[in-house]
């Protein structure tokens, strides 16, 4: 059974389509990994799974069950990308709250483990209110997965977090999917979406853009990226002949290979004009593939395509 | 769903009442509600035992021991009722009667304003020459046929009543003796009945005797409906009120979408509002204990109307789960913290506009007005409460009707608020309009 079934699914406010006609499915035990601008429709999408906004159009099904005006469901984490806590109860006693609301039993010895296991043990009898931004994000991560969930779903969780806190987020999301759990998560950081996600899905004005695993997706894009290290950097890689995009990583630079255009070509055309460290035709990264779905060129292209029409 | 309502409601008690500002709310309450009527009862409760001097000059030469005796004569009318003893009512007058200085009068009375000044005296009056005869002149009353009362305070005043009635009465002795009545004739005369204040004769439900009339004083008439029904506006106001801040505050904080997640909007929402039936229950057993404990103290236990404390409570759970679940849509609407001050009247106003009627309503409790009023469901619990409490009550039916549609009132406002708080709760920016409030109740 899926953990997610999103059937032909359209949610508006007024005037605004905030998704449009989407379908999606996602697996039992996967890391799903939603993409996308602001205000693109991951979060209204993550919403509608958690049942806080109905669809207007279209059905959603949580391990198979219709969700529509029932109540919550206990399987279901949800961290949302706004999130707050009440800031004058201490970290044990909210997290015992959170954890009794969704599993309707004392889940004391599990927020105990969490907070050890999150380098937060000394902070269970304190005030929300005296923890650091990226203490109380952990909490809030905390608060999610007591008791374990079914389905995970994390709005952009690791915005904010240090390195250190980062890393342990991630550490439990993969351990939470080891032992079973399905996760959903969004994020604007396509090296995460990149190296935790199985699956990426990415929606962009509403419409779902992109579904799949990631070499799924570059392979739909081929391998049209010349990945170069040459003397002058950025500056020597300019105006070459059948490249249509240079992208500049400092050490190093992306051309993209026009349609057409023989890659070894363009080396030798290189090769003429300076020296070349490194040479190598790779997929596009999943940044490149962002970029060019939602980047300005394809703002720009699509609202020449609107006023042509 | 039980459940997870108990569990929040449980956690916004705790939350609310084990702080400092519910505590201290506990006992200010109070003093903000009736802060008058306990600053007058304080006041006389310093000054009961303490004799209140005042000083009259008297220029007839002939009222002296008249004022004296109607003084004494007062005082003995109030000194054997409890109530009045209890509320401090009991105050002593010592009348010192002063022979006008005629060569100086302006320094007389210059002398006497600072013996008032100086705490002395509470006050000094005139009695002019022509007060004993007044109507033997011809014309307009001539300016010598009048008393004039000197004091610090302002037009209203206790003591200038008190006088009043003894002047009226030493001038009426005096003129009877003086048209040849003998003292004793005269005093016959003068002598005042009291009018006794029952209510009203009833029939016994269940055993069918007839229930004689039980003695109402002014105490009973009065103040204790005006203590119940302040009570309950007290209450109200703390238990609900608070709610539609505290709900803005934790949408503003982004408290709530977490909370989504793992209960229903309607779960959170009840939740709420039970914990704040759960304060104002708090409160109430609080200061009805309180109160039980000092009337008993003060041996006035018998002014306490047993028979309608479970209407009290009954009344006060519809009202605030009525008014709180209002508080709580109104606060899922709030997208700043203006907004919950201009969205406050609709809550303050069903609360407040029964306290600004109340003087009409106990001068006629159960007139067209305070009947129909009555039953209009947000102002039922304190206006029916207060006919209730008043002599002679209100007919058997009365409050089951009021609190049937008090319960409908706020079984439907309560589903409005849901509905509110809904789509309010994740709602941010623009601030709502009355009729996106509308259109929200409507839609869901």
């Amino acid at each position: 059974m899926d953990a997610v079934q999103i059937t032909d699914v359209t949610k508006t406010f007024g005037t605004v389509t905030a998704v449009d006609d989407l379908s999606l499915i996602i697996p039992q035990g996967s890391v799903y990994g939603f993409i996308g601008p602001n205000g693109s429709g991951k979060s209204t999408t993550m919403r509608m799974i958690v049942n806080i906004f109905y669809p207007d159009r279209g059905s959603i099904r949580v391990f198979g069950e219709e969700r529509r005006g029932v109540g919550s469901e206990h399987h279901i984490g949800y961290l949302p990308e706004e999130r707050g806590l009440y800031r004058q109860m201490n970290v044990q006693t909210l997290l015992e709250f959170y954890g009794e609301l969704r599993a309707g039993r004392r889940v004391t010895s599990e927020v105990k483990d969490w907070l050890r296991r999150l380098d937060l043990e000394q902070w269970g009898s304190k005030k929300v209110e005296a923890l650091s931004k990226g203490m109380s994000q952990k909490v809030q991560f905390i608060a999610t997965v007591v008791p374990e969930p079914k389905l995970l779903i994390l709005d952009e969780p690791f915005t904010g977090l240090d390195p250190v806190s980062a890393d342990a987020i991630r550490s439990a999301v993969l351990e939470l999917r080891g032992r079973g759990s399905t996760v959903i998560l969004s994020t604007h950081d396509m090296n995460v979406a990149a190296s935790l996600c199985d699956y990426i899905f990415m929606i962009f004005r509403g419409k779902k853009v992109l579904d799949g695993t990631l070499a799924a997706i570059q392979s739909q894009y081929g391998n049209d990226i010349a990945r170069v290290s040459v003397a002058g950097g950025v500056a020597s890689v300019q105006n070459l002949a059948g490249v249509t995009q240079v992208r500049d990583h400092g050490q190093f630079q992306d051309l993209r290979i026009g349609p057409g255009c023989d890659p070894q070509q363009v080396l030798h055309t290189l090769t003429a004009r300076t020296a070349v460290t490194s040479f190598a035709v790779v997929q596009p990264s999943l940044q490149d593939i962002f970029v060019r779905i939602a980047g300005p060129a394809a703002l720009e292209d699509a609202a020449k395509e609107s006023s042509a029409a | 769903m039980l459940r997870r309502i108990l569990l929040i409601a449980k956690r916004d008690y705790v939350a609310s009442v084990f702080r400092r500002a519910f505590l201290i709310g506990l006992v200010l309450a109070p003093l903000m509600f009736g802060g008058s009527f306990f600053g007058l009862a304080l006041l006389r409760v310093a000054q009961g035992g303490k004799d209140r001097r005042i000083a009259l000059i008297d220029h007839t030469g002939a009222l002296a021991n008249a004022i004296v005796q109607a003084a004494e004569e007062a005082e003995e009318r109030d000194r054997d009722n409890p109530a009045a003893k209890a509320l401090g009512l009991d105050l002593r007058y010592v009348v010192e009667v002063t022979p006008s200085d005629e060569r100086d009068p302006e320094g007389q009375r210059l002398n006497l304003s600072d013996r008032v000044r100086s705490g002395e005296l509470i006050m000094f009056a005139d009695v002019g020459a022509g007060v004993l005869h007044p109507s033997s002149h011809q014309g307009p009353i001539p300016a010598d046929a009048k008393v004039t009362m000197f004091a610090t305070g302002g037009g209203v005043d206790a003591t200038r009543g008190w006088l009043e009635g003894i002047m009226n009465t030493a001038l009426r002795r005096v003129r009877l003796q003086q048209f040849g009545m003998d003292a004793k004739t005269a005093d016959e005369t003068l002598t005042t009945v009291t009018v006794e204040s029952l209510g009203l004769v009833a029939r016994d439900a269940t055993t069918g005797t007839i229930r004689q009339a039980k003695p109402r004083t002014a105490i009973e008439g009065f103040a204790v409906p005006l203590a119940m029904a302040l009570l309950m506006m007290m209450i109200v106001m703390g238990g609900a009120a608070p709610m539609l801040g505290a709900v803005a505050e934790d949408k503003l904080q982004r408290v709530f979408e977490m909370l989504l997640a793992l209960a229903t909007p309607f779960e959170l929402m009840m939740g709420k509002v039970l914990a704040a039936v759960g304060r104002s229950l708090t409160s109430s057993v609080f200061y009805v204990l309180g109160a039980l404990l000092g009337l008993k103290g003060a041996a006035l236990i018998g002014l306490v109307p047993f028979d309608l404390l479970p209407w009290f409570f009954v009344y006060m759970i519809a009202e605030v789960t009525m008014l709180s679940a209002l508080a709580a849509g109104l606060g899922a609407a709030c997208s700043t913290p203006r907004d919950a001050g201009s969205f406050a009247p609709f809550l303050i106003l069903p609360i407040m506009l029964p306290a600004f009627m109340i003087v009409p309503l106990m001068l006629q409790p159960n007139g067209a007005l305070a009947t129909a009023i009555s039953f209009f469901p947000p102002f039922t619990p304190m206006v029916m409460l207060l006919r209730q409490s008043m002599p002679g009550g209100v007919p058997g039916w009365q409050p089951w009707v009021g609190l049937a549609g008090v319960i409908l009132c706020a079984l439907f406002i309560t589903w409005v608020a849901a509905r509110i708080f809904r789509v309010g709760i994740l709602m941010q920016g623009k601030s709502p309009r009355l009729a996106d409030l509308v259109r929200w109740a409507v839609r869901g």
